[in-house]
């Protein structure tokens, strides 16, 4: 039996990267070319590090931000304008925090008709609804239990949800 | 007519699925120096609070080379804190702080949560040793649409790209390639440059079959322990060194993958 102690020696794979593939479950399966040898699969697992994007709402809200980027005024009708290059940015730093929300808090992505990106959950104990104001600045209103909170103008740069913001997480 | 199989990023705007920023410190911390380190941020960051402590990472690993069974040693004094289900990762080892993510969207949001989180751990380790290097890693992958028999990496990776090794890349099959180097690094630190390139078929979603991928591990590790190194005593030294690591390992994806992939997920512009 081989023990290797924790060595950050810098030699490729360092223990740390083992550990940190080891942490987290690996769906990858053998496939047919490799050969099916325990050994061979351990490394294929270590190697083939965790899939990653087992988080859908995060695909889908990049995903809707992209698209959004194509809008144009007038894409929900005369009235509608498209949402700028700077708001959708605050928006998707925004997306990083809250991907860190449990399932049932994360907000719904969407542009209202005059360009500004805004994020809704609504759930039994929970409600929250979220203006991107242009660049760096956020406004919401939010219900948890029976209290309101009521926040405008907060500044935002993409490095730290606003505490106030962060509190509602849970 | 039915599409060409082609390669996409694993998510819309880039293909990262994990990122992880380490802090080696030369001697392990004491017991108590680590457990005080961990109070007195748990006290004084506001943000704390969002984490959960979650299962401690261990300092060894047993790999039975009979079996093939690799298993995990719980060691004292190290902690783990999640922040978010499933997500991103505050590690705490005597001698080694990680804040790691799987939900990666831009530069600045990790690079804030590393400030917010980390930072702070690092601050007070640095009272009692000083910092031997500094790590920053990422795990891209890009999938395949078609069958992994008509995978042809060369629709992703560069044309005589020195970096993999030229006999093992072949269409539809299974391929690992991986080096690593030492150079010189800034401040008369050495650089090693670690680049892995994996074929390997993995499920993208929950619950889908599984698909063909070829995954790209790039990493750059400054160590400042060698002589005449400068040492790295701040804490606002190491973010500013992770934004150098950071911007280098994005020239070195660049280097690897075709240019219009490189333009796809917005490699040159913005803070991807």
């Amino acid at each position: 039996m081989l023990v290797l102690a924790l060595d950050t020696a810098p030699q490729p794979p360092s223990v740390s990267d083992l550990l940190r593939a080891l942490l987290v479950p690996v769906e990858a399966q053998p496939a047919g070319e490799l050969g099916s040898g325990a050994l061979e699969n351990q490394l294929r697992a270590i190697y083939s590090a965790r899939p990653a994007v087992a988080d859908t709402w995060l695909a889908e809200t990049l995903g809707y931000l992209q698209q959004c980027g194509k809008y144009r005024d007038g894409w929900d009708g005369d009235d509608s304008l498209a949402p700028s290059p700077e708001s959708l940015k605050t928006a998707e730093y925004l997306t990083a925090f809250f991907a860190t929300w449990s399932n049932s808090r994360r907000p719904t992505l969407a542009i209202d008709m005059r360009g500004q990106p805004t994020f809704a959950s609504k759930s039994t104990d929970f409600y929250l609804h979220l203006t991107v104001d242009g660049q760096d600045r956020l406004t919401w209103y939010a219900v948890t239990g029976s209290q309101e909170h009521i926040e405008t103008d907060v500044p935002f740069d993409g490095t730290s949800m606003p505490p106030d913001l962060a509190n509602l997480a849970s | 007519m039915p599409e060409k199989p082609r390669f996409e990023p694993l998510l819309p705007a880039h293909a990262i699925e994990r990122c992880a920023a380490t802090v080696v410190f030369a001697s392990p911390l004491p017991a108590n120096a680590v457990q005080q380190a961990v109070r007195a941020a748990a006290a004084e960051i506001a943000e704390w609070s969002q984490l959960q402590p979650a299962q401690s990472v261990g300092v060894a690993i047993t790999f039975d080379t009979k079996t093939g069974k690799v298993s995990l040693t719980q060691p004292a004094n190290s902690f783990t804190y999640e922040l978010g289900p499933d997500g991103s990762q505050l590690s705490v080892m005597p001698n080694i702080v990680i804040w790691q993510t799987s939900k990666y969207v831009r530069w600045k949001p990790f690079s804030g949560q590393f400030s917010t989180f980390a930072a702070p751990i690092v601050e007070r380790f640095l009272e009692h040793a000083a910092i031997n290097a500094v790590k920053l890693e990422y795990w891209d992958r890009f999938v395949w649409t078609g069958l992994q028999t008509d995978m042809d990496p060369a629709l992703l990776l560069r044309e005589n790209l020195r970096l993999v090794a030229p006999f093992v890349v072949q269409k539809g099959k299974v391929w690992h390639s991986h080096c690593g180097w030492f150079e010189p690094g800034p401040a008369g630190c050495r650089r090693l440059t670690n680049v892995n390139v994996d074929v390997v078929d993995v499920a993208v979603r929950p619950n889908e079959p599984l698909r063909p991928t070829i995954g790209i591990y790039t990493m750059l590790q400054d160590d400042h322990s060698v002589g005449g190194a400068t040492r790295i005593n701040e804490v606002v030294s190491v973010s500013s060194k992770l934004h150098g690591l950071h911007s280098a390992l994005k020239a070195l994806l660049d280097s690897i993958i075709s240019e219009e992939m490189a333009e796809r997920i917005s490699l040159r512009v913005g803070d991807i």
